[in-house]
């Protein structure tokens, strides 16, 4: 039969039951109408029956009275009407005590019944539980049932005593319903036909959908045939015990666990059914399933991590479990584990010391060893390892092992410990090292300063090279805020830029900073700002190139550049092309082509054409970088005027050292050419002036002796030709003798004049008026071929000089003109009114600037070349026939002039003529009125006393036989201090000193000074052959001193001596 | 002491009184089946009235023994309750509506 079948006839015969039942009640209430029965066409009205109902009161009456339960009538008021022999048993009353009571009063709790009762009627029927309280006071437990109006107006109530059975099946009940596992009975038919309230938990469903035949309704599909299986045999062999765990899914949709033990008492007529005990094994389902996972996980984990464990909880020489992963470590199989000591077998043997020493330390301290070190595997690869191991035991674990193998005694001893891989590990921080040391050496050494600062802007990190020019160290640096590395200036703007990178902005730029000891520190620099993971700004990295060298030397080529462009030197730079690419304000000027002009064009238009050549070889030796001297060549102007350089130039090399031009320097030498020249003709003019001096000295020496001689001869042959009758005739012998002496005084007078050591007597004349008043004896001086202007120039100015010499010059020149042009020309002499450059001075020797008088006598005739020009002024040098000159004119000129402080110049060209310009000082001085000439000495005879001193014996004897035969008295001596002895032994007057000037020891002029004290009024004159400073300075006579040029003639001695001794002699006029 | 679960959520209710025409009992139980009716607003109801006055047979064939009888035709299985329906909560259990305020 099927379940279902079995299920329906149950139901079936269920409501058939409660159909008769309900029937019965029915009846009893007299709630039928009518009574249908198929033997009866018509329905039974029901009260025909009544007779036949109230006819069997009577057998009622004996089921009431012999009921096991308790039956009592009760009215609507609840009072005890009737009651059976078992109630009054129930109730521990008689009969009689019981009826009228109400029911009430036997409840246990006082309770408002009014409401329940109202409700009993209202229903018909109630039934329950009851705990009755007799009146001896013991309690008894009741199932109940009541029937209102069983009769009209009275209820029937039956009771059942089920106090024992209470207490009895109330434990076990509890017991069951209350067990958290579930228990159903089920029969031998396979239907559920108890279960226990837990059940409903435990099967998600409730206890009235599932007692019944559909047990297996909420057990998941994939167990209900395990299930049925199971529940099969136990049904149809009693005597098995059955264990079956299950999946259940709740009406919620959960999937539940659930074991299940069935045991058969399907024999044992006591229960007849299965007994299953349920149970929700859910939560150990899922922790076991979560421990399988778990599990899983953490083999997967160690895999992934290259992390195995392993664990020995009781001694140290045991086997240790390990996991997978540690097993695959050591590259052994999981089998073949080490004891704990064994493991220390398996580390490779260099690192083996390291390790026991490090655990033992460890263990001794009760700590984790933690050890990084290398394994051994079977294969003999080496791999590193980082473990970590825990052990525990009383006595530390080497001990403990030792102590264990020693005694056998169980140490308490637990091991366990972590392995993990570490090689590639290694490997990477072995590869990141070396790359971190790498990027930290090449920081540390490269040539940029690195410096990175937070966003607080301190300072985090600065390497050795950025340290180094700030002029702190690196530990120094680090921790100071950026700004303590600026002037307040910079600080400012670092400011700026700081807010900046905060905002990710990159820059570059130039900046400066302040080293420690103050200085500038300017650099280039690029910043960038350093980011988090999450992409805020964290700090700044700088790197710093010191730009301090740099900027000096820009300074320093800035500077170096405006030199050049500022240099009076022309300062070119060309290619390699020979086209000019830089020019100076310094080449402007000295060429005169501008910049714009010049550059690009080529150097070579500078040259003048006949230096291309040398040029074109200076400019391959340059470019082939072989060095030049310094040259001077000529350069030609935008205006094609040429210019003496000096020229420097030099190869120009880029950075690479090759040749990429010239650089030229040319610097103007024309005025250093002109100086140059100058300084030339200076030293001809000194060396001139020298030869000059030196021929004079020479002349004059030679002058004085003749002089000396010429006296004697001339003397002499004077008194002899005065003695002689005129007709004698040696006389005219003795007359050509006199002559030749007279010219041999003139040659040596102009000697004397040419050595400047003839007496001038200078007085202040007007040049024009001298000139002009020896005009008519020039012309007579030229030929009439020779056409002679005048063209004196007046106001001109007075000058101080010798008039007597003056002509003596105009006179030589006229003749030396004269000469010049043999064949006829024209003369000119002019005087004018000059003024002398200090420039002029400077580069002339012996020339004084200041205002002169110039004369100048210009001939058209022959000219002279270099040479002769050169020699003009030396004596005895002429170029003309031996009979016509003596050579000695242009000597005089010479020596006049410069004794009289002027010069004489020479312009001349050969062919063209000559011109001799002569210039004077000029003086302020106002022009003296002449004295007229002296009147000639009426007699040559004196009786005057005069002391004659002179050394010259011969010149001594002369004189004094003119004198004595003239009348005077005549003392003599040799010598000054002769003449001092005879003028103290000689008692009478002596009316003059007669005393040549150049003597031994004691001079004329030392002579008279000594003398003029002695005899105030003895007048002194001195005679010599040639100037000296006693008595002329310059060859310019002193005011007041009188004196006789040698030779001394005896005419002009008398003549002399008796003008002075008459006192008519004054000093300014001329002895002649 | 069992019950199967209802099949559907809002099964049909199709109900059958037996009635023997005016009697006192067959009275009640019309009006007491048609005050529980009401208070079953949400059900669809069909309500059949057979007379076994008027057709006896008809009771029989249906194995109506006594009047009032009420039949729960549908949802099956077949309830039926007899009396003059007064008993409210066996009216409602009869009808597979669960009772409530039972002591």
């Amino acid at each position: 039969m099927s379940e279902a079948r079995l299920h329906e006839r149950i139901d079936e015969l269920e409501r058939k039951l409660g159909v008769s039942e309900q029937t019965v009640r029915a009846l009893g209430s007299g709630e039928i109408d009518a009574l249908l029965h198929q033997d009866s066409s018509t329905p039974l009205l029901l009260q025909a029956a009544q007779e036949k109902l109230r006819a069997n009161e009577q057998l009622f009456r004996a089921v009431f009275d012999g009921a096991m339960d308790a039956m009592l009538i009760v009215d609507e008021s609840g009072r005890y009407v009737d009651v059976n022999p078992a109630a009054c048993v129930l109730f521990g009353l008689p009969r009689e005590q019981l009826l009228g009571r109400n029911f009430a009063e036997f409840r246990e709790t006082p309770a408002d019944h009014g409401r329940a009762w109202e409700q009993f009627f209202q229903n018909g029927q109630m039934e329950g539980q009851f705990r009755l309280l007799r009146p001896d006071g013991s309690k008894r437990d009741t199932d109940f049932r009541a029937t209102a109006n069983i009769f009209p107006g009275l209820s029937l109530f039956a009771l059942r005593d089920i106090t024992e059975r209470q207490r009895a099946e109330s434990r076990f009940r509890i017991m069951i319903e209350k067990s958290h596992d579930g228990i159903a009975l089920v029969d031998g038919t396979g239907e559920t036909i108890y279960r226990s309230p837990a059940m409903d938990r435990i099967l998600g469903s409730p206890a009235s959908s599932a007692v019944g035949t559909s047990n297996f309704d909420m057990v998941h599909p994939d167990d209900k045939q395990v299930l049925r299986a199971t529940l099969g045999g136990l049904i149809t062999d009693p005597s098995v015990t059955a264990n079956v765990e299950f999946r259940v899914v709740h009406s919620d949709g959960s999937t539940h666990w659930v074991a299940s033990t069935a045991r058969s008492f399907l024999d044992d007529p006591a229960i007849g059914a299965i007994v299953t005990n349920f149970h929700d094994i859910t939560e150990r389902k899922v922790a076991e399933a979560a421990l399988r996972e778990s599990q899983r996980v953490l083999e997967d984990a160690q895999a992934v991590a290259h992390l195995g464990s392993w664990a020995s909880v009781s001694r140290p020489d045991e086997i240790v479990s390990w996991s997978a992963e540690c097993a695959r470590i050591f590259g052994r199989e999981r089998s073949a584990a080490p004891t704990v000591e064994g493991f220390i077998q398996l580390v490779h043997p260099d690192d083996r010391a390291r390790v026991i020493a490090e655990g033992e330390r460890a263990v001794a301290q009760g700590k984790l060893c933690e050890t990084e070190h290398r394994i051994l595997r079977p294969t003999g690869e080496v791999r590193w390892v980082y473990a970590r191991t825990k052990v525990e035991a009383t006595s530390p674990w080497l001990e403990a092992t030792a102590a264990s193998r020693q005694d056998g005694l169980d140490q308490a001893f637990r091991a366990v410990g972590v392995v993990q891989d570490i090689t590639d590990r290694k490997r990477v921080e072995d590869e990141l090292r070396a790359t971190d040391l790498r990027y930290r050496r090449i920081i540390d050494n490269t040539s940029e300063g690195v410096w990175i600062y937070d966003a607080s802007s301190m300072t985090t990190f600065m390497n050795p090279k950025m340290a180094a020019m700030l002029g702190w160290t690196v530990e120094e640096a680090i921790g100071k805020p950026v700004f303590a590395f600026m002037d307040d200036a910079a600080r400012e703007e670092a400011r700026q830029r700081v807010e900046r990178r905060k905002s990710g902005i990159s820059e570059r730029g130039d900046f400066r900073l302040k080293r420690r000891d103050g200085s500038e520190l300017w650099v280039s620099l690029h910043a960038d700002p350093l980011l988090d993971q999450a992409g805020n700004f964290e700090s700044s990295l700088v790197l710093v190139t010191d730009i301090t060298e740099r900027r000096r030397a820009d300074e320093a080529r800035n500077r170096l550049a405006s030199i050049v462009a500022s240099s009076d030197d022309a300062i070119i730079s060309r290619g390699i092309d020979g086209i000019i690419r830089t020019w100076n304000r310094g080449a402007e000027k000295l060429t005169l082509y501008s910049a714009e002009e010049a550059v690009g064009k080529p150097l070579a238009m500078l040259y003048a054409p006949e230096h291309a050549a040398q040029m074109d070889l200076v400019r391959k030796k340059v470019d082939s970088g072989q060095p030049l001297d310094p040259f001077e060549m000529i350069v030609v102007r935008k205006d094609e005027s040429r210019v003496d350089v000096f020229l420097t130039k030099s190869v120009l090399r880029d950075d690479a050292g090759t040749v990429v031009g010239a650089s030229i320097i040319a610097r103007d030498i024309s005025e250093r050419r002109k100086s140059e020249a100058a300084l030339r003709r200076s030293e001809e003019q000194f060396r001139q002036a020298q030869k000059m001096e030196a021929i004079g000295s020479l002349a004059g020496g030679v002058a004085h002796d003749f002089n000396n001689l010429l006296s004697v001869i001339l003397s002499y042959t004077r008194m002899i030709v005065d003695d002689l009758k005129p007709s004698d005739p040696l006389a005219a012998d003795l007359e050509e003798v006199h002559k030749a002496g007279l010219r041999a005084t003139g040659l040596t007078r102009q000697l004397l004049a040419f050595s400047r050591q003839q007496v001038l007597q200078p007085v202040v004349l007007d040049l024009s008026q001298v000139v002009s008043g020896i005009e008519k004896m020039l012309r007579r001086l030229l030929r009439e071929d020779i056409q002679f202007t005048l063209l004196a120039g007046s106001r001109i100015g007075k000058v101080l000089a010798d008039p007597g010499q003056i002509e003596q010059v105009i006179v030589n020149l006229v003749v030396n003109a004269r000469d010049a042009m043999p064949t006829g020309g024209n003369l000119t002499i002019e005087t004018a009114s000059v003024v002398i450059e200090e420039a002029y001075a400077a580069e002339h020797t012996g020339v004084t600037a200041g205002p002169y008088v110039m004369m100048a006598v210009t001939d058209t005739g022959t000219g002279m070349d270099a040479a002769t020009k050169e020699r003009i002024f030396e004596p005895f040098f002429t170029t003309k026939d031996k009979s016509k000159g003596t050579g000695l004119g242009l000597s005089t000129v010479y020596g006049i002039i410069q004794q009289s402080r002027g010069h004489v110049w020479v312009y001349t060209e050969l062919g063209k003529g000559t011109t001799f310009k002569i210039y004077l000082p000029r003086t302020d001085r106002a022009a003296v009125t002449q004295f007229p000439p002296a009147a000639p000495a009426s007699t040559l005879r004196g009786t005057e006393t005069i002391l004659l001193v002179e050394d010259e014996k011969q010149v001594r004897t002369i004189m004094r036989s003119i004198l004595r035969k003239h009348g005077y008295n005549v003392l003599e001596a040799e010598n000054g201090g002769e003449a001092l002895l005879l003028c103290e032994q000689f008692g009478a007057k002596i009316h003059l000193l007669l005393t040549d000037v150049v003597m031994p020891r004691m001079s004329g002029r030392q002579l008279a000074e000594r003398l003029v004290d002695q005899r105030p009024d003895m007048a002194v004159m001195f005679m010599s052959g040639y100037t000296d400073d006693t008595v002329v300075h310059h060859g310019v006579l002193e005011a007041g001193v009188d004196f006789l040029q040698k030779p001394i003639m005896p005419e002009p001695l008398l003549k002399k001596v008796r003008l002075v001794l008459d006192g008519l002699s004054r000093a300014g006029l001329s002895a002649d | 002491m069992t019950a199967r679960p209802p099949k559907g959520k809002h099964p049909q209710l199709v109900l059958c009184l037996y009635l023997a025409g005016d009697s006192p009992n067959s009275a009640l139980a019309k009006t007491h089946l048609r005050t529980a009716i009401a208070h079953l607003a949400k059900e669809d109801v069909t309500l059949e009235l057979v007379d076994v006055l008027r057709d006896p047979a008809r009771g029989l064939r249906d194995g109506v023994l006594v009047t009032p009888t009420l039949v729960r035709v549908a949802p099956t299985p077949e309830q039926r309750v007899i009396g003059n329906l007064r008993d409210r909560s066996a009216l409602l259990a009869g009808l597979g509506i669960s009772e409530v305020g039972r002591e």
